[in-house]
């Protein structure tokens, strides 16, 4: 009986050693231009570029892998289905997706708020808005976050998808087509300047100071599984989350911010053009906000409208807002960050 | 001019038997074997396949995102037929298939034919023809796009690219691997360099010129998903592509699963017109 009793016990202790996981997997939805283990523009890649995650969790023996990848969303999705990830970096539309085809996650901070989209046209074309390009040749890397924004800037110029002769190409693919005269106008985000710089293209649209509500959303979500088996570390990743989004939020660290995320390949001048005239801490906000939760529910809808999911999502206990909201409070940033309602102005 | 066709119809019967030396006798017995048999075989493998599907879904072995149940793949594959969208799909892939493996066969023939024939030829132009044949498609596509832009040419080309190396290849192989006595025989008969091709090369060039067409249109199919993976919206390839950047993996193998019927179609299409065609070869018996 005592025996029986000192096994039940060692079990537990057993048990109590193994909930503390050895490694914490962390994926990106992105790699760096020419393959670098590099991300930019969200404070959990600065983090990671900075070793802070590391540190956070070395003192536990945790070790935090990092995984990048070149398939974006999708196979961050795959992997999330496959057990291979406890958290990750993504953005809207693919988060949906998964969600969609039933994965169970938990998003916990926003992390990469209002990505611009931009439209460039050959330098010589006649374009001046987006209007002259109706019933043209029109170059868009479908079924990334892209695609919604697109969706919802046309919509606002009272334009839809079909006005267009859309044409499924990435970036690379893209700018080729569009130097041989193949498509009159390309959709993309920031990597975009970089061809302006090249030359031959120019910039003819984009969301810069125009309505948040066109532009794209990025965030940190982990596994349902592990945020009900490790509440602690989830909080304490979001701890150093939001440590860095306080600091990457300071106007003082926008030079110093844009040169780290030089090291994922794109010049700096990418980032300054993309954030000119935007305040830092508007994008680098941790905040679940009105907003940013309006903004998943209404790309929800596109996306069944336009049937990039065939099943409804709801976005109703996807977002748990608990754990940045105690960090804030804890490392006393309330006044930081300003929250946004539904329709992208600040409600206080 | 009797006598010149005299010595030809002797020479095809003298190289008929010698072809049909090689051993054919096999595969006809195996092929008048058990119909049963033949027919049961085959399916073994695909239906343990099915099996062990279904038992990883009904155990939950694999997350049912990455691999849905058969039942499901099966709905998904019912959908998409009856909404048209395989069908549609398909046709626009067979026609990209077909007018690839038709530009790319043809070009590869004259080419291999040119090449196996002429050592001067061969001495000019092989050893760039490996070294281009090596460059996998994807490298191609940015480069021709510049030429040909993104329209169904480009995709035309590639799908050639893929046919025309394992068939000018095999058109090589198979000539240099006639043996030197034939064309003796030839030289004995004074056929005329037209002569040696009709009755010499070509015969006995067929069967490894069939392994290279069928060779050919395997990787035409291949191919076909490279090319609609970019610069498409449309075809099969696209299909299963799209289906993955959505995660609706059922629609993936659906379109896994009619790509590879599609696929052994062709080739048992193939196999059938290759034993019509070398009919005359068992009639030397």
């Amino acid at each position: 009986m005592i025996r029986l009793l000192l096994l039940i016990l060692l079990v537990q202790a057993l048990a109590g050693a193994a909930d503390r996981p050895a490694e914490i997997r962390i994926g990106f939805a992105t790699i760096g231009l020419q393959g670098q283990q590099r991300a930019a523009l969200s404070p959990i890649s600065t983090a990671h570029q900075l070793g802070l995650v590391d540190k956070a969790f070395a003192a536990d023996g945790i070790r935090i892998s990092w995984t990048f990848f070149k398939g974006a969303g999708p196979a961050v999705n795959e992997a999330i289905a496959n057990g291979q990830l406890d958290v990750a970096w993504q953005g809207d539309l693919p988060a949906i997706v998964g969600r969609a085809g039933g994965l169970r996650t938990k998003i916990v901070a926003a992390c990469g708020l209002r990505g611009n989209s931009y439209l460039v046209v050959p330098v010589a074309s006649p374009a001046k808005s987006i209007t002259d390009l109706v019933g043209k040749r029109i170059g868009m890397f479908k079924g990334t976050n892209l695609q919604l924004s697109v969706g919802k800037i046309l919509a606002a110029n009272h334009l839809t998808e079909r006005d267009f002769r859309s044409i499924n190409l990435d970036t690379s693919s893209g700018l080729a087509a569009m130097l041989a005269g193949e498509i009159d106008g390309l959709w993309g985000g920031l990597e975009l300047h970089h061809l302006t710089n090249v030359g031959g293209v120019r910039i003819l649209y984009d969301t810069r100071g125009a309505d948040p509500v066109l532009t794209r959303q990025t965030h940190l979500l982990v596994t349902a599984d592990f945020a009900s088996a490790h509440p602690d570390l989830v909080q304490r990743l979001v701890d150093v989350v939001v440590r860095q989004a306080a600091w990457e939020s300071d106007e003082s660290h926008r030079e110093e911010l844009f040169r780290l995320w030089t090291e994922s390949g794109f010049p700096i001048i990418t980032f300054v053009s993309d954030f000119a005239g935007t305040a830092l801490r508007d994008r680098q906000s941790p905040l679940i906000d009105p907003f940013l939760i309006n903004q998943y529910r209404q790309s929800a809808a596109t996306a069944l409208a336009q049937k990039l999911i065939r099943t409804p999502v709801s976005i109703d206990g996807w977002f748990d807002p608990t754990y940045v909201e105690r960090a804030v409070r804890e490392q006393g940033l309330e006044k930081l960050w300003t929250t946004y309602g539904e329709d992208g102005k600040p409600v206080r | 001019m009797s006598i010149a066709a005299d010595t030809t119809t002797l020479a095809r019967q003298v190289l008929v038997t010698k072809t049909a030396q090689r051993p054919w006798t096999g595969r006809l017995l195996r092929r008048s074997g058990s119909w049963s048999l033949g027919l049961t075989l085959p399916l073994l493998l695909p239906l343990a396949i099915l099996g062990a599907w279904q038992s990883a879904s009904t155990w939950h072995w694999i997350s049912p995102q990455i691999l849905p149940a058969p039942a499901v793949v099966w709905g998904t594959l019912v959908d998409l037929t009856a909404s048209g969208d395989i069908t549609t799909n398909l046709g626009i892939s067979a026609l990209r298939v077909l007018y690839g493996f038709l530009i790319g066969g043809i070009a590869g023939l004259v080419l291999g034919l040119a090449m196996g024939l002429s050592p001067t030829v061969r001495a000019y132009l092989y050893p760039t023809f490996n070294a281009i044949s090596l460059v996998p498609a994807l490298g191609w596509i940015p480069l021709l796009m510049m030429f040909v832009g993104i329209g169904e040419t480009l995709k035309i080309i590639i799908i050639a690219k893929a046919t025309l190396v394992p068939i000018a290849i095999a058109a090589v192989q198979g000539i240099r691997n006639i043996p030197e006595n034939y064309f003796e025989v030839g030289s004995v008969f004074r056929f005329s360099r037209w002569q040696v091709v009709r009755y010499i090369v070509l015969p006995a060039a067929v069967p490894s010129l069939f392994n290279g067409v069928r060779q050919g249109l395997n990787h035409a199919w291949l191919a076909l998903v490279v090319v609609e993976l970019l610069a498409s919206s449309e075809g099969i390839g696209y299909l299963m592509v799209w289906g993955r950047q959505l995660f609706q993996l059922d629609v993936v193998i659906a379109t896994m699963i009619v790509i590879g019927a599609v696929g052994l179609l062709l080739d048992q299409g193939l196999q059938f017109a290759e034993s019509r065609l070398l009919r005359w070869r068992r009639s030397a018996y």
